[in-house]
């Protein structure tokens, strides 16, 4: 998808309110990714949603700054979750991946979405893991990411790649390498 | 992010959040080194331990977790990887870049432009300028 391509994608989704921008609490630098999300997923990160009573969290912040300038955030292309990765692509599903706050342990919560373009992650849908269960209920839900993208984005397709490199850019390390 | 009225973020979330950022950083350049080293060839976490003097699964856990370094740990990782750290302090308000040997010339400020759309940092809105003629001298990363 060409840049031109990207940007008017994005632009509309925004424009109709379907998508925001999600900003750091407090900028580490210079974008170097780019993070959108539904208003429902804003509202929860905000603490607006009383589901989410329990954020906003440092540890959800700190993902999304570092997410924003490029650092490190390690991922999986396998869904190698026992190595605990920020993102990880799931198994079984169609470009379906999962930002992951793993702190605090006893209250993780999962951002479900795909990549639009390399450095461009659209999240979808939020969960608290303790909802999402085990991987049957999990995949289940999570596949209700591919029909959120076509209602949020239309008939674009998720980028895809081979590499997370290609996904996410800046500092990345593949948790499936290691 | 939208925080207003949100008394969840109070100055412990800001202190904590602030902290865990300085955390990350130096976790991530310490990573970007161990990346570009393991494409060059020949690196190994192992060998990183060893020069340490730690185990294996220490400089493991360091670069899969939220880890908080003395600043002597960083000089000796630094030293481990054949690199020199270098810092720079932004002041928030104005812009200004500061270093260990002082603050840069005045006139000199930053603009991140970040992919399509202009981004700048820190720079209040009557500090920007309005034709070349006035432009003082700025660096420009272009993220």
């Amino acid at each position: 998808m060409t840049l031109k391509a990207t940007a008017h994608i994005l632009f509309r989704a925004t424009d109709t309110k379907k998508l925001v921008r999600r900003l750091p609490f407090r900028s580490l630098g210079p974008s170097v990714r780019e993070l959108y999300v539904t208003p429902e997923v804003a509202d929860a990160l905000d603490g607006t949603d009383p589901n989410f009573r329990a954020l906003p969290t440092v540890h959800t912040e700190r993902l999304i700054a570092i997410f924003d300038a490029g650092q490190l955030i390690s991922a999986s292309l396998l869904g190698s979750s026992k190595k605990r990765p920020d993102m990880e692509r799931l198994r079984d599903l169609d470009e379906v991946w999962a930002f992951c706050v793993r702190k605090p342990q006893m209250w993780q919560l999962r951002i479900l979405g795909r990549f639009l373009d390399h450095r461009i992650f659209v999240g979808l849908s939020a969960y608290e893991r303790r909802i999402l269960g085990g991987t049957a209920n999990y995949n289940d839900l999570a596949s209700a990411v591919p029909e959120k993208w076509v209602q949020t984005l239309g008939d674009k397709p998720p980028f895809r790649a081979k590499s997370v490199e290609e996904y996410l850019g800046g500092v990345c390390p593949d948790v499936d390498e290691e | 992010m939208s925080t207003k009225n949100n008394p969840q973020i109070d100055e412990k979330f800001v202190r904590e959040y602030d902290r865990a950022a300085m955390r990350s950083m130096f976790a991530s350049i310490f990573a970007a080194v161990v990346t570009a080293r393991k494409r060059e060839g020949g690196f190994t976490f192992a060998a990183l331990a060893n020069r340490l003097g730690v185990g294996k699964s220490v400089v493991s856990r360091w670069f899969n977790r939220d880890v908080n370094w003395e600043v002597n740990t960083i000089a000796d990782i630094a030293a481990a990887l054949d690199i020199d750290v270098r810092i720079t302090a932004v002041d928030r308000r104005t812009g200004t870049v500061y270093t260990p040997a002082g603050s840069l010339p005045t006139g000199v400020r930053t603009f991140s432009h970040i992919s399509h759309i202009a981004h700048i940092s820190h720079i209040p809105e009557d500090a920007i300028p309005t034709t070349p003629r006035d432009a003082p001298t700025f660096r420009v990363i272009v993220a």
